[in-house]
Parts: structure tokens; C-alpha cells; sequence
């Protein structure tokens, strides 16, 4: 636990160097936040179809999706990648810890620290904004809304080392940093929240770890999901977190076992 | 003398694909053997140095034994543990340092990642503060202790890794080319450190390296690996009695040109200095003399082995025709 807390320590140290970038992504978040909510009043303005999302929450989904934008897994550890490259990994096997944890306890760290400064931000902004555009909680849900949004931490962070795992079987991390996100961030209600979606096709995909990241946690904090609906989400969110730090847990060890550490 | 490293037959090989001839051409695979049966044990207490040319199989050892890499066959122990198997337990008795590489976090001061390590390990503040403070005394990196690793000269750099192998008292102390790039000062300082952990505290040490100053001044005994085989096993003048146990003669004669009896050979000339490479078993040092003193007008004479560079030249070669 000590080393876990240390390395997660020296991740968010070596994340805190790089403050400005963390305010120009939140200005980013900002004018995107504004754009898609712009881009669902207009949708609405010609009927709300299948939705399970009345417009209010689908603009507060929107803002909470830019807010926890660096929450998602966007690639593996990028330091690690590099380590596979130039051998550096080889000090990481002689370190007395398993390497999952190590690894898990940086990813946690990558995941959660651009959120102290991004999130914070953009909720303030948007909780003060006028009429459709504002952000509204639903505040009896909050408790178990952020409880599901810090499971959705731990799941991302699991994805985030399972991919950084994948890096034993590649030569560069590049290719699967490229594609795992684009497709994790859409399944997870990112780019498109899920409940916009044909109803069956949220219904499957509220089923995945995709949506146990980030669906579940907007859902019950945007008041889209009923106290039932909300423990049913986050059971699964647990489940999901299970399974993908047991696989995850088991390519680390594979991957680690067929290393081959070359030259000098 | 307690043992406290063993290999038995360590054997480990891998695959490297080459590229394709052309398009259709089925890609090529070559089967590498890294290590085709190595055995050895190492006791308490000594400095063995692990010699032997690039592509040799000394890192790739160095790496089974520290629990790094699982050999295809063969097994080795240390402390009587397996180190691929246990690993975890394993690497908290040694320490390891990679010449080539750095094991510091490269945006965080030297302190910092030394208080990283001291939490990874899981050692006890207070005994973890004592031994900082004797290693960076030792090693008198006070200063840095601030700056960012990556504005460290490679010098610097290379005493601070050696001072966070060091922070967990490992008693083995795996040093794969620790004086690579490292300039005359920082050489003999490196040096200087290793042989008093060595004889104060009992640490062993496996060294490899290419610097023959490096294995002069530390190590008693060698070990010389080939092509994955190991070759010999004893001391620095085993390894020169191997080489063919020649001899240098160094000649100061007056006269251009000159007759050499057979067992000598004229290795090279400048002005008045020559030297002369002869082998000390079919020709004797008083009879190379005696002869040059007769034919070539000799002023000055010194007779020495080889360098040790020069001998392990002379190995690489003699491996290369017998196995090449």
C-alpha cells in the first residue's frame, strides 16, 4: 500500500508540472461543452425520439462529460511504453512489487489528477450559465452519483493498465493508444451520450465496461436513473471493475514472463 | 565460504525476425542462442568479474540472475532462491545497476526519487535516512541531491544510480557496465566505492565490463564467456596464459633493418622504438636479447606481458577463428 500511495504520489507530482496544459484542455472542454449543448437544443427543438434523456440532462451529461474528459482512458502508461522501448523496463522487474500494482497505482494517479483542477473548473462555469444551457444535479443523487463516478475512476484506471499491458506483445504503444480510446470513449458515452442512442443499443451497451467508466456515474448524477436503476449500474460497475483488474492483472504477468530484455 | 550464486546449465535463446527478401519472399527467422549452458557459482564476499566481448551473453546472464528475464532452460539460484521465480523476494536482497541506463525518474530531483525507492522497498525511515546519508557522503553527491536527473552529467547520473541500488543494503550488487562513458575521475572514484562496500561490508559483487582497468582493479577472479559458452574460470593470469601467455618486448635499436629469430615477431616500428611480440616457451627472454644485442645494436630493453586489453584482443580473435 505504501509503495502504491508513493507512486501515485510521484505521478500526480510529475502531472502537477503540467498545469497550463491543464487549463487549456479545460478551455477546450468549455467550448465544446457549449457546442454539443447547443447542438442538442437544437436537436430537441425537433422532438426528443427514443431518448431517455430529457434536454436538461442531456446538456448536464454533456458538461459532466467534459469535465471528467481526462478521466477516460486515452492511452496505456505513455513512461512505460517508453521503458519497453529503451529496456528501462528491466529496473521495473527489479523492483520487490508486483508489477500490476506499481502500474495501477500510476494509472489511478493519470486518471484522477487532471480532474482537480478541470473538473472543479467547469462545474463552477457551468452551474452558473443561463437557462438551457445551465448544469442541474439531481441532488438526492449525489451521494451515489459520485460513489459511481469514483468506481468509474477505478475502472478507467484498470482499462489503463491492461493497455499499458498490451505493450509487452508490440513493438510501440502507438497503435493501440490510437485506437483502443476512440472506440472505449464512444462506447462509454463520451462523444455521444449513451441515452441518444436507439434503445436497444443502449441497453447492450450499458451492459459493457465502456459504460461502467463514464455512462453509469452521468446517468445517476443527472438524474436519468432511479434509485433501482442506480445500485443496479453500479453493481455492475463493480463486476466489471473485478473482471478487468483480475485480466488485467493476468497480462501484466504473461506479458512479463515472456520479456525479453535485449542488448547491453 | 559460503556459496551464494549458482547457475546450472543456463540456456536461453529467442527469436529475431529479419525482414523479408522482397514482398513474397517468407520472412526469416533466426534462432539466437543468448546462452548455450552456462555454470558457475560465485561465494560471499568476492568480486568476480564477468568478461567477454559484446554478444557474448554477460548482460543476459546478469539479467537471469537478477530475476529479470526466465532462461528458456537451465536453472540458477541465489540465497537458494530461483530468482524468475520468486521474483519479488528476490530483488529486494540485490541491488542492480545497468551502465546503459538509468534507473532514476528523469523529471524529479535526485532526492526524491531516492525517497520513491525508499517507499517501494518499504524500509524503515529511519535506517533508510542513515544509509542515504553514508552512501551520498560516500559518493559526495550532496549537491545534487536537488537538481532534476535530467540535468545531470552522465558522471553525476552514474554516482546517484549507484547510490540507489545501494539504498536497500542488498548484499549482492549486480554491476553491468557501471563505468561506461564515465570520465578517468569519476572512473577511479567508482572504483574507490566498490572495493571499500566490497571489503567493509561484504557485499558481493558480479562485475561486467569491457574497461580490463576496471577488472585490474577489483577483481581476483574472472569469468570469460564466448558465444554464450563460458570459457574460463580462474584469474587474470589464467586469462593471459590462455591468450597464448606471449610476451611484449619493447627495443630501443639502432639499425633500420634486422633479422628476428623464429618465435618472435615485429609487431610494429617508429624511429628507434620497436616492439616485439614473442612467446616466452619456444623462445627465451635472455636468447631474444642476446640476439637483438648482436644484430640490431640495442640501446634499451623492457620485457612486459600484454595489456589486458591487448589480451583480450587476442581471445576475441583466437574465439572468433575457432568458433567463427
Amino acid at each position: 500500500m505504501r509503495a502504491f500511495l508513493a507512486l501515485a504520489r510521484t505521478a500526480l507530482r510529475q502531472q502537477m508540472q503540467y498545469r497550463a496544459a491543464a487549463l487549456a484542455g479545460a478551455a477546450t472542454q468549455l467550448a465544446f461543452g457549449f457546442l454539443y449543448a447547443s447542438v442538442y437544443q437544437a436537436f430537441y427543438a425537433g422532438g426528443a425520439g427514443e431518448a431517455d434523456l430529457t434536454l436538461a440532462q442531456a446538456v448536464s451529461y454533456v458538461w459532466l462529460s467534459q469535465g471528467t474528459y481526462r478521466m477516460m482512458p486515452w492511452s496505456g502508461l505513455r513512461d512505460i511504453d517508453a521503458m519497453m522501448r529503451d529496456g528501462r523496463i528491466a529496473f521495473e522487474l527489479a523492483r520487490p512489487r508486483a508489477l500490476f500494482s506499481m502500474w495501477y497505482g500510476r494509472a489511478l494517479s493519470l486518471r484522477t489528477s487532471p480532474l482537480l483542477i478541470n473538473l472543479p473548473l467547469l462545474l463552477v462555469i457551468s452551474l452558473l450559465l443561463p437557462g438551457d444551457f445551465r448544469l442541474r444535479l439531481a441532488l438526492p443523487m449525489l451521494p451515489l452519483g459520485a460513489l459511481s463516478l469514483l468506481l468509474g475512476m477505478l475502472n478507467s484506471a484498470a482499462v489503463t493498465t491492461l493497455l499499458t499491458g498490451t505493450y509487452f506483445w508490440t513493438i510501440s504503444g502507438q497503435g493501440i493508444n490510437r485506437i483502443a480510446p476512440m472506440i472505449g470513449s464512444f462506447l462509454a458515452g463520451n462523444i455521444i451520450p449513451l441515452g441518444l442512442l436507439p434503445a436497444a443499443l443502449r441497453q447492450a451497451l450499458r451492459l459493457l465496461p465502456f459504460a461502467a467508466m463514464l455512462d453509469a456515474p452521468l446517468r445517476i448524477l443527472v438524474g436519468a436513473a432511479d434509485i433501482r436503476a442506480a445500485l443496479q449500474a453500479m453493481a455492475l460497475q463493480i463486476l466489471w471493475l473485478a473482471a478487468l483488474l483480475a485480466l488485467g492483472r493476468a497480462v501484466v504477468q504473461a506479458g512479463a514472463r515472456k520479456c525479453m530484455v535485449q542488448g547491453g | 565460504m559460503q556459496e551464494i550464486i549458482r547457475a546450472e546449465d543456463l540456456r536461453v535463446r529467442f527469436i529475431v525476425r529479419k525482414r523479408r527478401a522482397s514482398l513474397f519472399a517468407p520472412r526469416e527467422k533466426a534462432v539466437v542462442e543468448a546462452l548455450r549452458g552456462v555454470s558457475f557459482s560465485v561465494n560471499a564476499g568476492e568480486i568476480v568479474g564477468y568478461l567477454g566481448p559484446n554478444g557474448a551473453g554477460k548482460s543476459t546472464t546478469v539479467k537471469c540472475l537478477s530475476g529479470i528475464l526466465t532462461p528458456t532452460s537451465g536453472t540458477a539460484t541465489v540465497f537458494s532462491r530461483v530468482p524468475w521465480q520468486e521474483r519479488v523476494a528476490h530483488v529486494r536482497k540485490i541491488g542492480v545497476v545497468f551502465g546503459q541506463r538509468t534507473q532514476l525518474w528523469w523529471d524529479l530531483p535526485v532526492q526524491d526519487s531516492f525517497d520513491l525507492l525508499c517507499d517501494i522497498y518499504d524500509l524503515d525511515k529511519r535506517a533508510y535516512a542513515q544509509t542515504c546519508r553514508e552512501l551520498v557522503e560516500c559518493m559526495d553527491i550532496g549537491d545534487l541531491l536537488r537538481t532534476p536527473v535530467r540535468q545531470l552529467s552522465l558522471g553525476q547520473r552514474m554516482r546517484c544510480d549507484l547510490v540507489a541500488s545501494l539504498l536497500h543494503r542488498p548484499r549482492i550488487l549486480f554491476l553491468d557496465e557501471p563505468t561506461i562513458g564515465l570520465d578517468a575521475v569519476s572512473k577511479l572514484s567508482l572504483r574507490a566505492f566498490i572495493r571499500d562496500l566490497n571489503r567493509e561490508q561484504g557485499v558481493t559483487v558480479l562485475l561486467t565490463t569491457h574497461d580490463m582497468d576496471d577488472v585490474e582493479a577489483l577483481c581476483r577472479r574472472v569469468l570469460l564467456i564466448g558465444r554464450g559458452r563460458l570459457l574460463l574460470d580462474g584469474s587474470l593470469d589464467d586469462l593471459r596464459r590462455l591468450a597464448g601467455g606471449k610476451r611484449v618486448c619493447r627495443a630501443q635499436v639502432r639499425k633500420a633493418d634486422f633479422p628476428l629469430p623464429p618465435g618472435a615477431a615485429l609487431r610494429s616500428r617508429r624511429g628507434e622504438e620497436a616492439e616485439i611480440e614473442f612467446d616466452p616457451e619456444t623462445l627465451a627472454a635472455d636468447q631474444l636479447v642476446l640476439h637483438l644485442a648482436r644484430t640490431a645494436g640495442l640501446r634499451d630493453v623492457q620485457i612486459q606481458p600484454p595489456s589486458l586489453d591487448e589480451t583480450m584482443a587476442a581471445l576475441y580473435r583466437q574465439m572468433g577463428e575457432v568458433e567463427g
